[in-house]
Protein backbone atom coordinates (compact mmCIF):
# COMPACT_ATOMS: atom_id res chain seq x y z
CA UNK A 1 0.00 0.00 0.00
CA UNK A 2 1.03 3.71 -0.61
CA UNK A 3 1.33 6.52 1.86
CA UNK A 4 -1.36 8.29 -0.28
CA UNK A 5 -3.58 4.96 -0.11
CA UNK A 6 -2.44 4.63 3.46
CA UNK A 7 -3.36 7.92 4.87
CA UNK A 8 -7.00 7.78 3.01
CA UNK A 9 -7.88 5.07 4.49
CA UNK A 10 -6.80 6.19 7.95
CA UNK A 11 -9.10 9.63 7.03
CA UNK A 12 -11.95 7.33 5.93
CA UNK A 13 -12.19 5.23 8.83
CA UNK A 14 -11.38 8.18 11.41
CA UNK A 15 -14.19 10.02 9.58
CA UNK A 16 -16.95 11.74 12.46
CA UNK A 17 -15.06 9.66 15.22
CA UNK A 18 -12.56 12.08 16.07
CA UNK A 19 -12.59 15.61 16.30
CA UNK A 20 -8.50 16.68 15.52
CA UNK A 21 -8.02 14.18 12.17
CA UNK A 22 -5.98 16.40 10.58
CA UNK A 23 -3.84 16.53 13.81
CA UNK A 24 -3.64 12.62 13.40
CA UNK A 25 -3.20 12.30 9.87
CA UNK A 26 0.27 14.86 9.88
CA UNK A 27 1.33 12.63 13.03
CA UNK A 28 1.18 9.75 10.49
CA UNK A 29 2.35 11.87 7.76
CA UNK A 30 5.59 12.83 10.06
CA UNK A 31 5.86 8.63 10.36
CA UNK A 32 5.81 8.21 6.73
CA UNK A 33 8.75 11.48 5.86
CA UNK A 34 10.60 10.18 8.28
CA UNK A 35 10.63 6.17 7.73
CA UNK A 36 11.34 7.03 3.84
CA UNK A 37 13.95 9.43 4.49
CA UNK A 38 15.54 6.29 7.02
CA UNK A 39 15.35 4.56 3.69
CA UNK A 40 12.38 2.42 3.94
CA UNK A 41 9.89 2.31 0.47
CA UNK A 42 6.37 3.46 1.12
CA UNK A 43 5.33 -0.12 1.29
CA UNK A 44 7.65 -1.28 3.77
CA UNK A 45 6.31 1.41 5.94
CA UNK A 46 2.86 0.60 5.72
CA UNK A 47 3.49 -3.58 6.13
CA UNK A 48 5.07 -2.39 9.48
CA UNK A 49 1.91 -0.47 10.69
CA UNK A 50 -1.06 -1.32 11.60
CA UNK A 51 -4.42 -1.22 9.29
CA UNK A 52 -5.69 2.03 8.92
CA UNK A 53 -9.01 0.23 9.69
CA UNK A 54 -7.59 -1.09 13.20
CA UNK A 55 -5.61 2.14 13.83
CA UNK A 56 -9.14 4.42 13.38
CA UNK A 57 -10.77 1.96 16.15
CA UNK A 58 -8.08 2.44 18.76
CA UNK A 59 -8.32 6.37 18.21
CA UNK A 60 -11.81 6.25 18.37
CA UNK A 61 -11.83 4.40 21.55
CA UNK A 62 -10.16 6.86 23.26
CA UNK A 63 -11.80 10.18 23.40
CA UNK A 64 -13.30 10.21 20.03
CA UNK A 65 -16.56 12.10 19.76
CA UNK A 66 -19.95 11.42 18.12
CA UNK A 67 -20.90 11.99 14.60
CA UNK A 68 -22.31 15.45 13.81
CA UNK A 69 -25.17 16.86 15.58
CA UNK A 70 -28.58 15.89 13.02
CA UNK A 71 -30.14 19.31 13.24
CA UNK A 72 -27.12 20.72 11.49
CA UNK A 73 -26.47 18.05 9.58
CA UNK A 74 -30.46 18.33 8.61
CA UNK A 75 -30.10 22.25 7.58
CA UNK A 76 -26.87 21.30 5.47
CA UNK A 77 -29.06 18.63 3.26
CA UNK A 78 -31.50 21.28 3.08
CA UNK A 79 -29.23 23.92 1.67
CA UNK A 80 -27.83 21.75 -0.69
CA UNK A 81 -31.22 20.19 -2.06
CA UNK A 82 -32.11 24.50 -2.99
CA UNK A 83 -28.93 24.95 -4.24
CA UNK A 84 -29.50 21.49 -6.50
CA UNK A 85 -31.16 22.96 -9.35
CA UNK A 86 -28.39 25.54 -10.03
CA UNK A 87 -25.77 23.63 -9.82
CA UNK A 88 -27.73 20.51 -12.14
CA UNK A 89 -28.47 23.59 -15.00
CA UNK A 90 -24.82 24.82 -14.95
CA UNK A 91 -23.81 21.21 -15.41
CA UNK A 92 -26.50 20.14 -18.00
CA UNK A 93 -25.33 23.80 -19.90
CA UNK A 94 -21.35 22.56 -19.55
CA UNK A 95 -22.33 19.20 -20.78
CA UNK A 96 -24.28 20.64 -23.83
CA UNK A 97 -21.00 22.32 -24.74
CA UNK A 98 -19.15 18.94 -24.38
CA UNK A 99 -21.50 17.28 -26.48
CA UNK A 100 -21.27 20.42 -29.20
CA UNK A 101 -17.72 20.08 -29.40
CA UNK A 102 -17.76 16.57 -29.80
CA UNK A 103 -20.19 16.98 -33.02
CA UNK A 104 -18.10 19.35 -34.46
CA UNK A 105 -15.05 17.31 -34.16
CA UNK A 106 -16.88 14.96 -35.81
CA UNK A 107 -18.21 17.22 -38.65
CA UNK A 108 -14.74 18.15 -39.76
CA UNK A 109 -13.32 15.24 -39.06
CA UNK A 110 -16.03 13.85 -42.25
CA UNK A 111 -15.37 17.07 -44.31
CA UNK A 112 -11.67 16.62 -44.17
CA UNK A 113 -11.84 13.18 -45.19
CA UNK A 114 -14.44 13.96 -48.27
CA UNK A 115 -12.31 16.78 -48.85
CA UNK A 116 -8.85 14.53 -49.22
CA UNK A 117 -10.83 11.81 -50.85
CA UNK A 118 -12.68 13.51 -53.54
CA UNK A 119 -15.77 11.43 -51.76
CA UNK A 120 -19.14 13.67 -51.56
CA UNK A 121 -21.99 11.03 -51.35
CA UNK A 122 -24.41 14.06 -50.50
CA UNK A 123 -22.98 16.39 -53.51
CA UNK A 124 -22.81 19.41 -50.73
CA UNK A 125 -19.11 20.38 -51.68
CA UNK A 126 -18.63 22.56 -54.60
CA UNK A 127 -15.96 21.91 -57.25
CA UNK A 128 -12.56 23.00 -56.65
CA UNK A 129 -9.29 21.77 -57.73
CA UNK A 130 -7.87 18.81 -56.23
CA UNK A 131 -4.45 20.31 -54.69
CA UNK A 132 -6.54 23.01 -53.19
CA UNK A 133 -9.20 20.56 -52.04
CA UNK A 134 -6.67 18.17 -50.51
CA UNK A 135 -5.37 21.36 -48.48
CA UNK A 136 -8.55 22.44 -47.29
CA UNK A 137 -9.36 18.62 -46.40
CA UNK A 138 -5.56 18.88 -44.10
CA UNK A 139 -7.25 22.07 -42.89
CA UNK A 140 -10.16 20.70 -41.83
CA UNK A 141 -8.83 17.48 -40.10
CA UNK A 142 -6.26 19.69 -38.11
CA UNK A 143 -9.67 21.48 -36.97
CA UNK A 144 -11.44 18.03 -36.49
CA UNK A 145 -8.06 17.00 -33.48
CA UNK A 146 -8.25 20.59 -32.08
CA UNK A 147 -12.16 20.17 -31.31
CA UNK A 148 -11.51 16.20 -30.95
CA UNK A 149 -8.90 17.59 -27.53
CA UNK A 150 -10.86 20.65 -26.76
CA UNK A 151 -14.02 18.27 -26.11
CA UNK A 152 -11.76 15.36 -24.57
CA UNK A 153 -10.19 18.84 -21.84
CA UNK A 154 -13.80 20.25 -21.36
CA UNK A 155 -15.42 16.66 -20.70
CA UNK A 156 -12.48 15.99 -17.87
CA UNK A 157 -12.81 19.78 -16.63
CA UNK A 158 -16.82 19.12 -16.20
CA UNK A 159 -15.93 15.62 -14.82
CA UNK A 160 -13.38 16.91 -12.21
CA UNK A 161 -15.99 20.14 -11.00
CA UNK A 162 -18.78 17.69 -10.44
CA UNK A 163 -16.17 15.75 -8.09
CA UNK A 164 -15.05 19.08 -6.66
CA UNK A 165 -18.81 19.75 -6.15
CA UNK A 166 -19.61 16.94 -4.25
CA UNK A 167 -16.47 16.46 -2.00
CA UNK A 168 -17.41 20.18 -1.11
CA UNK A 169 -21.49 19.01 -0.37
CA UNK A 170 -20.02 15.96 1.62
CA UNK A 171 -18.09 17.87 3.60
CA UNK A 172 -20.91 20.38 4.27
CA UNK A 173 -22.91 17.41 5.54
CA UNK A 174 -20.30 15.74 7.55
CA UNK A 175 -18.16 16.47 10.12
CA UNK A 176 -14.48 15.98 9.57
CA UNK A 177 -13.70 18.02 6.24
CA UNK A 178 -11.64 16.36 3.53
CA UNK A 179 -9.63 18.66 1.77
CA UNK A 180 -11.54 20.60 -1.22
CA UNK A 181 -10.85 19.56 -4.96
CA UNK A 182 -8.98 21.54 -7.53
CA UNK A 183 -11.38 22.79 -10.44
CA UNK A 184 -9.44 21.98 -13.08
CA UNK A 185 -8.43 18.08 -13.88
CA UNK A 186 -5.30 16.96 -12.70
CA UNK A 187 -3.12 16.04 -15.66
CA UNK A 188 0.26 14.95 -15.09
CA UNK A 189 3.50 17.39 -16.48
CA UNK A 190 4.08 14.75 -19.64
CA UNK A 191 0.07 14.63 -20.80
CA UNK A 192 0.01 18.62 -20.39
CA UNK A 193 3.28 18.87 -22.53
CA UNK A 194 1.46 16.13 -25.22
CA UNK A 195 -1.86 18.28 -25.07
CA UNK A 196 0.45 21.61 -25.76
CA UNK A 197 2.41 19.95 -28.20
CA UNK A 198 -0.75 18.36 -30.26
CA UNK A 199 -2.53 21.58 -30.00
CA UNK A 200 0.34 24.12 -31.11
CA UNK A 201 1.01 20.55 -34.12
CA UNK A 202 -2.58 20.85 -35.06
CA UNK A 203 -2.99 24.76 -35.24
CA UNK A 204 0.18 25.23 -36.99
CA UNK A 205 -0.75 22.70 -39.69
CA UNK A 206 -4.54 24.10 -39.80
CA UNK A 207 -2.89 27.53 -40.63
CA UNK A 208 -0.49 26.62 -42.74
CA UNK A 209 -3.04 24.29 -44.95
CA UNK A 210 -5.78 26.65 -45.29
CA UNK A 211 -4.14 29.69 -46.27
CA UNK A 212 -2.20 27.30 -48.99
CA UNK A 213 -5.71 26.21 -49.76
CA UNK A 214 -6.77 29.42 -50.55
CA UNK A 215 -3.71 30.67 -52.50
CA UNK A 216 -3.73 27.72 -54.87
CA UNK A 217 -7.35 28.27 -55.49
CA UNK A 218 -7.20 31.84 -56.20
CA UNK A 219 -4.02 31.10 -58.46
CA UNK A 220 -5.60 28.55 -60.39
CA UNK A 221 -9.07 30.33 -60.36
CA UNK A 222 -7.09 33.90 -61.51
CA UNK A 223 -8.72 35.52 -58.34
CA UNK A 224 -8.71 35.90 -55.15
CA UNK A 225 -12.48 35.84 -55.24
CA UNK A 226 -12.45 31.93 -56.53
CA UNK A 227 -15.69 31.47 -55.48
CA UNK A 228 -17.49 33.85 -58.01
CA UNK A 229 -15.31 32.40 -60.45
CA UNK A 230 -16.91 28.50 -59.95
CA UNK A 231 -19.91 30.43 -59.06
CA UNK A 232 -20.18 28.59 -56.14
CA UNK A 233 -22.98 30.31 -54.55
CA UNK A 234 -24.60 30.52 -57.18
CA UNK B 1 1.32 -10.67 23.60
CA UNK B 2 -2.46 -9.09 24.05
CA UNK B 3 -3.21 -5.33 22.86
CA UNK B 4 -5.33 -3.91 25.46
CA UNK B 5 -2.65 -5.48 27.88
CA UNK B 6 0.34 -4.27 26.23
CA UNK B 7 -1.00 -0.87 25.79
CA UNK B 8 -1.17 -0.04 29.48
CA UNK B 9 2.33 -0.73 29.98
CA UNK B 10 2.65 1.34 27.00
CA UNK B 11 1.26 4.47 28.76
CA UNK B 12 3.55 3.97 31.59
CA UNK B 13 6.23 3.42 29.21
CA UNK B 14 5.81 7.12 26.99
CA UNK B 15 5.38 8.28 30.24
CA UNK B 16 8.62 7.34 31.60
CA UNK B 17 10.35 8.02 28.35
CA UNK B 18 8.70 11.80 28.08
CA UNK B 19 10.05 12.06 31.86
CA UNK B 20 13.22 12.29 30.73
CA UNK B 21 12.56 15.43 28.55
CA UNK B 22 10.27 16.26 25.77
CA UNK B 23 10.53 14.22 22.48
CA UNK B 24 8.37 14.57 19.49
CA UNK B 25 6.11 11.95 18.21
CA UNK B 26 7.96 10.05 15.85
CA UNK B 27 10.77 9.98 18.16
CA UNK B 28 8.66 8.70 20.99
CA UNK B 29 7.18 6.11 18.78
CA UNK B 30 10.28 5.00 17.20
CA UNK B 31 12.18 4.08 20.53
CA UNK B 32 9.50 1.99 21.52
CA UNK B 33 8.63 0.03 18.45
CA UNK B 34 12.26 -0.65 18.72
CA UNK B 35 12.36 -1.74 22.38
CA UNK B 36 8.82 -3.73 22.45
CA UNK B 37 7.21 -5.86 19.58
CA UNK B 38 4.45 -3.43 18.52
CA UNK B 39 3.25 -2.70 15.41
CA UNK B 40 4.85 1.05 14.18
CA UNK B 41 1.90 3.22 14.53
CA UNK B 42 0.75 2.24 17.79
CA UNK B 43 2.40 4.93 20.11
CA UNK B 44 0.42 7.75 18.63
CA UNK B 45 -3.40 6.72 19.48
CA UNK B 46 -1.63 6.48 23.03
CA UNK B 47 0.09 9.94 23.21
CA UNK B 48 -3.27 11.21 21.87
CA UNK B 49 -5.04 9.64 24.49
CA UNK B 50 -2.55 10.77 27.41
CA UNK B 51 -2.56 14.43 25.74
CA UNK B 52 -6.55 14.46 26.18
CA UNK B 53 -6.22 12.61 30.20
CA UNK B 54 -4.10 15.80 30.75
CA UNK B 55 -0.90 14.18 31.18
CA UNK B 56 1.00 15.46 28.62
CA UNK B 57 0.89 18.19 26.62
CA UNK B 58 2.35 19.68 23.16
CA UNK B 59 3.98 22.15 21.34
CA UNK B 60 5.21 22.81 18.04
CA UNK B 61 8.89 23.52 17.62
CA UNK B 62 10.73 25.07 14.12
CA UNK B 63 13.79 22.53 13.30
CA UNK B 64 15.99 24.03 10.74
CA UNK B 65 15.25 23.50 7.62
CA UNK B 66 11.41 21.90 7.73
CA UNK B 67 8.22 21.67 9.07
CA UNK B 68 7.58 22.45 12.63
CA UNK B 69 7.68 19.05 14.80
CA UNK B 70 5.09 18.63 17.52
CA UNK B 71 6.52 17.93 20.56
CA UNK B 72 5.43 15.90 23.84
CA UNK B 73 6.23 17.62 27.23
CA UNK B 74 4.97 15.33 30.38
CA UNK B 75 2.68 17.90 32.90
CA UNK B 76 2.58 17.95 36.39
CA UNK B 77 -0.27 15.59 36.84
CA UNK B 78 1.38 13.15 34.26
CA UNK B 79 4.31 13.24 36.31
CA UNK B 80 2.78 12.34 39.76
CA UNK B 81 0.40 10.04 37.58
CA UNK B 82 3.76 8.34 36.06
CA UNK B 83 5.37 8.15 40.25
CA UNK B 84 2.60 6.42 41.17
CA UNK B 85 1.96 4.18 38.15
CA UNK B 86 5.79 3.24 38.31
CA UNK B 87 5.52 1.91 41.90
CA UNK B 88 2.37 0.00 41.22
CA UNK B 89 3.51 -1.67 38.53
CA UNK B 90 7.34 -2.40 40.01
CA UNK B 91 5.97 -3.81 43.26
CA UNK B 92 3.35 -6.11 40.68
CA UNK B 93 6.34 -7.07 38.89
CA UNK B 94 8.15 -7.98 42.33
CA UNK B 95 5.66 -9.97 43.17
CA UNK B 96 4.76 -11.56 39.97
CA UNK B 97 8.69 -12.12 38.88
CA UNK B 98 8.19 -13.85 42.96
CA UNK B 99 5.94 -16.30 42.03
CA UNK B 100 6.80 -17.28 38.94
CA UNK B 101 10.37 -17.84 40.27
CA UNK B 102 8.92 -20.28 42.94
CA UNK B 103 9.65 -18.08 46.23
CA UNK B 104 7.33 -18.64 48.70
CA UNK B 105 6.01 -15.45 50.41
CA UNK B 106 5.67 -15.46 54.35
Amino acid sequence: MTKAEYLSRLGKALEGRVDDLDDILAEYGEHFARKLADGYSEDEVTARLESPEILASQFADEGGKPPTQRSHRVLAILGLCLLSPLVLVFVASLAVFVAFAGCSALAFLALGICLMTGLDPSSLIPAMPYAGSLLLGLASLALALLAGLGTLYSGLFLGQLWKAYFRWARNRVFASARPPLPLNPQLGAATRRKLRTAILVALAVMGFSFVAGFAVMAVKAGSPGFWHVWHWFA
Amino acid sequence: MNVQYKKGVLELCVLALLDEGDRYGYDVSDYLSKQVDISDGTVYPILRKLKKDGLLSTYLSEESGGPPRKYYSITEAGRAEFLRAREEWLSFASTIEGILRGEKQA
